[in-house]
């Protein structure tokens, strides 16, 4: 049997409406960093000063665990109960992380200089317009590469190389 | 393609040792992304998560991959569950030494509740076996630890990780099963 390697992407037209409300709410907010990620900590979208991507991933990672972490806690504590904004401080910066429906997260990372009032207020207006965004959503598949289950084992056994 | 493997398994049974070595051999290869990230307490033990990234290509096809540890300590039940969330592949690390033939059932049982209570069954998801510190005096035959920690009879593999054995062959296993159990879905 031959089996298809799928990846799937998020259509062209939603990624550059993503990245405009992000861009909107930095441009108002003037935070450092603000990513959208889903539960699991894999990254949907970012924007800020920093472009290193593989900090990015660290960062949904913990923005994924700390929020888990939180809402975790928050059922200990009251049965039923449901997180929906995590919010700390450090000597730096200003961290709040927001669901976005069930299964995202948007967490953003602030200096001490700016506003958390004006930040809490935005990432609400952020929530709603990405939650409507997603509503309509449809994942496609952006490549296919054919390949048998034998040819994955072979193919990483090239790439990995433990026998 | 983002995938996201978890090894767990009891206190001390050598999870974090895996994936520090692995992160070492896959550095080697030019396989990892950014550094070693490790949460741990003034003992040395796991308090949240250790985890490191990598990418490999497949056909020119890049496959990211996050590989993560689950804090071993029962008192940690919780944030156990916070890592487990998305899981596409598990590598189940079992202290092979007789003395730990319990504690090995008891968080094999405990991660299936904690998958349950992710809405996730643990029979639906890529698992690996992984029998470590197979150079101890005291470890259990291999037949001995299967009808114990293999319930699904999955691939396993016998390790010893503190001196690297095994430790690529799991990981290539388990990448192994979830892309091809990935590509039977779609």
């Amino acid at each position: 049997m031959e089996l298809d390697l799928i990846k799937y992407e998020m259509d062209e037209e939603i990624k550059r409406q993503i990245d405009n409300i992000l861009g909107k709410f930095m441009n108002k907010t003037k935070v450092d960093l603000i990513v959208l990620c889903d539960d699991a900590g894999r990254v949907a979208s970012y924007k800020g000063k920093t472009q290193d991507e593989n900090e990015i991933e660290f960062v949904a990672s913990l923005i994924s665990g700390i929020f888990g972490a939180a809402a975790e806690m928050a059922k200990i504590m009251n049965e039923g109960d449901v997180l929906d904004i995590v919010q700390y401080e450090s000597k730096n910066v200003n961290v709040l992380i927001k669901a976005v429906g069930k299964r995202f997260l948007v967490g953003v990372l602030a200096p001490k200089d700016a506003s958390l009032g004006s930040i809490r207020l935005f990432i609400k207006e952020l929530c709603s317009d990405i939650e409507t965004l997603f509503a309509g959503l449809k994942l496609r598949p952006a490549k296919v590469i054919r390949l048998k289950p034998e040819d994955i084992e072979r193919k990483l056994n090239q790439v990995l190389g433990a026998g | 393609m983002k995938l996201k493997i978890v090894y767990f398994g009891a206190s001390l049974a050598g999870k974090s040792t895996n994936v520090k070595v692995l992160h070492s051999i896959l550095k080697e290869k030019g396989l990892t992304k950014g550094d070693y990230i490790s949460m741990e307490t003034d003992e040395k033990r796991t308090l949240f998560v250790e985890m490191f990234a990598s990418q490999i290509n497949i056909d020119d096809h890049p496959i990211d991959i996050k590989i993560l540890t689950t804090p071993g300590q029962f008192r940690l039940h919780p944030l156990r569950k916070v890592i487990m969330k998305g899981v596409d592949g598990l590598v189940f690390v079992v202290d092979s030494q007789r003395e730990r033939e319990k504690i090995n059932f008891l968080v094999l049982r405990e991660t299936a509740a904690v998958l349950k209570e992710e809405n996730m069954n643990l029979f639906d998801i890529p698992v690996v076996v992984q029998y470590n510190k197979r150079d101890l005096k005291d470890a259990m035959p291999i037949d001995e630890l299967q009808p114990i920690c293999n319930p699904w009879d999955t691939d396993f593999i016998e390790a010893v990780a503190t001196e690297g054995k095994g430790v690529l062959e799991t990981f290539q296993k388990i990448v192994t099963k979830v892309l091809v159990k990935t590509c039977q879905e779609r």
